[in-house]
């Protein structure tokens, strides 16, 4: 059906009656009480607006899930349906099935004046899995873009439609006199049942949050599943191999900890955040253990991009030919400087007689730091392990820790 | 041998170091929770205990000042998963001699552990990181100099235990002895415990990080 133009599904939540007229604005972006407007006044046109509702309820399926819309609603296409509906009224006129001039001008005009109030309403936007923001329509209408122009335009409107039905204009008394007692009549429904329809509505508030919460658990077991239970069972198969299973689990605990407290920002934005994602992918690629201390915190620059690519090379370099598997990086960010070390206590190596493989502490790790105005500086010697110190100066905004990370 | 008591919640965490140090250490007892704890640590008196950071019903901190408020010579070493810093910070001020990762191997807990017993405070690098960060910045006009700064040489020791040296290797680096060097992170230890150094209690609960 999705390919037929005017094919629609019906909506299956945020619906007044069958989601008719919601699955139909969700597919053509109109808005929805524009279409709820067209289809009341034009029920009052010789029923046109019933005959069409109950065709659309026919000829569609209800949505399989909660959908969000196919398109954004959008004034021109709001305004199209508005002229549609408005063009089936007056050609319904012409068969005679009418309420007569004056009624209709009257409701047309109060349709409008409503539709008018809700139509603007920029809170309550339509977010992924069909789930609305939470504004009560009432705070809705009164806020958002030309509030008051809206306000003033709908009060209006529906104050013209009143004076008209009830100051005359070509009116009968009896009718007036219908008018006012339907109004009355309304009124009164509205007191007596009102207690009951807020009940319901907060019936189908409470169903919806228990919705989202089933919705989380859902989310959160199959996160579980495609972490937690996959590490769990990789690691039964591979009891065997210690140094795996080390690897698999502190994986697996960076992953969690992440999870459970990571932090909405992106944590590789920030200096520490970023040290740490890097210790992690040489952790993983070169199976070693690599303790990190970050001091002091400031936000990612192209120097420290550098400075930490530098780092990279060291721990890689310390993974590939110390022989331990255990490195320590400490990264220090002061207002004028940063220095970092990567220290291990493998085999060390001869600068003199590695000259030929040197290539890649001299571009991706001096080189780098030199660009960048740094110095680099390797203590080493056969036997006594290996630490590389760079230190960059910085016009660096630093901050304490706890003040840069804080959420 | 030195007489160790363990706290920790997880069984199996417990049951693996008490193997693991019971080949070098006396294992003397253990428990999971913060009500048990205090009853067996006082009951057996142990050298060291060793502690999580994490436990419920109050955490180790709660063990360590109940404990203290009872028997003031018991020596405590600070054991975690957890790099929050506030946690950490926190038992520290309660009164840990030490703090050491999970991740640590048997032998370096085993050597931990107759440290603290030796009257020395042990710091991870980690440990010395939170410090450096804890008494890093400008310092505000101090209301103790004393207690409130480190001093140039505390922090050149933070800062090597920070890249990963040995109390040994931060000698040779600094050309001391070893014994200056414990009496610098001593010094630091108490620096921790007893500065009201507004930063540190702020920085201690503002920090999510890590």
């Amino acid at each position: 059906m999705p390919s037929r133009s005017l094919a629609f599904a019906r909506r299956r939540d945020r619906r007044v009656l069958l989601g008719v007229a919601g699955g139909f604005a969700d597919q053509h972006g109109v808005d929805v009480v524009v279409v709820r407007a067209a289809l009341v006044v034009l029920s009052f046109a010789g029923g046109l607006g019933i005959v069409l509702y109950v065709l659309g309820h026919l000829l569609t399926e209800t949505q399989t899930a909660d959908l969000a819309p196919a398109q954004a609603p959008d004034q021109r296409r709001n305004l199209s349906v508005a002229a549609i509906a408005l063009g089936a009224a007056l050609i319904m006129r012409g068969t005679g099935l009418w309420l007569g001039d004056a009624v209709m001008a009257t409701i047309i005009i109060v349709t409008s004046g409503v539709t008018l109030l809700a139509v603007f309403r920029p809170e309550t936007v339509a977010v992924a899995g069909g789930r609305v923001t939470d504004v009560s329509p009432l705070a809705a209408v009164v806020r958002g873009r030309h509030a008051k122009q809206r306000v003033i335009a709908g009060a209006g409107l529906i104050a013209i439609g009143l004076v008209l039905v009830g100051g005359g204009g070509g009116v009968s008394a009896g009718l007036r006199i219908g008018v006012y007692a339907t109004a009355l009549t309304i009124l009164g429904v509205s007191v007596l049942l009102g207690p009951w329809l807020a009940r319901a509505a907060q019936e189908v508030a409470e169903e919806r949050r228990q919705r989202i919460r089933l919705d989380e658990r859902d989310a959160m077991a199959a996160h579980l599943h495609d972490s937690v239970l996959q590490t769990l069972a990789l690691i039964q198969r591979s009891a065997g191999d210690p140094r795996r299973t080390v690897t698999l689990a502190r994986r697996q605990e960076a992953e969690l900890r992440e999870w459970l407290y990571g932090r909405a920002a992106d944590p590789a934005a920030m200096l520490s955040g970023a040290v740490q994602a890097m210790a992690h992918e040489v952790e993983d690629l070169y199976d070693i253990r690599i303790e990190v201390v970050v001091v002091g915190e400031g936000a990612m620059t192209t120097d420290l991009v550098a400075v930490i690519a530098a780092v990279r090379e060291a721990c890689v370099n310390a993974a590939k030919h110390s022989g331990v598997d255990d490195v320590s990086v400490f990264v220090e960010l002061r207002t004028d400087i940063v220095e970092a070390f990567v220290r291990d206590r493998g085999v060390g190596f001869d600068r003199a007689s590695v000259s030929g493989d040197g290539r890649g502490i001299r571009q991706s790790i001096e080189a780098r730091i030199e660009r960048i105005g740094g110095r680099t500086s390797i203590e080493t010697s056969p036997g006594s392990g290996t630490e590389v110190r760079l230190s960059v100066p910085v016009a660096h905004d630093v901050a304490a820790r706890g003040e840069a990370a804080r959420p | 041998m030195t007489s160790v008591f363990l706290v920790d919640d997880h069984a199996l965490f417990r049951a693996g170091v008490r193997t693991e140090l019971g080949r070098v250490l006396d294992v003397v007892g253990e428990a999971a929770t913060v009500d048990d704890a205090v009853t067996g640590i006082l009951d057996v008196r142990p050298d060291v205990i060793v502690v999580d950071v994490h436990l419920p019903g109050g955490g180790g901190k709660a063990i360590i000042e109940h404990v203290l408020a009872v028997w003031p010579e018991a020596t405590f070493l600070a054991l975690s998963v957890s790099d929050a810093a506030e946690d950490v910070v926190a038992v520290i001020r309660a009164g840990a001699r030490g703090y050491v990762t999970k991740t640590i191997d048997a032998e370096q807990l085993a050597d931990a552990v107759r440290r603290v017993h030796g009257g020395d405070a042990v710091f991870s690098p980690r440990l010395a990181g939170f410090v450096l960060d804890a008494f890093s910045g400008n310092a505000p006009p101090a209301s103790d100099p004393e207690l409130d700064q480190l001093s140039a040489r505390e922090q050149e020791v933070m800062r090597l235990i920070a890249r990963g040296y040995t109390y040994r290797e931060v000698a040779t680096e600094l050309h001391l002895s070893v014994k200056t060097v414990e009496t610098h992170v001593s010094a630091v230890l108490r620096k921790l415990q007893l500065s009201n150094r507004r930063e540190l209690t702020a920085w201690a609960t503002d920090r999510r990080l890590l």
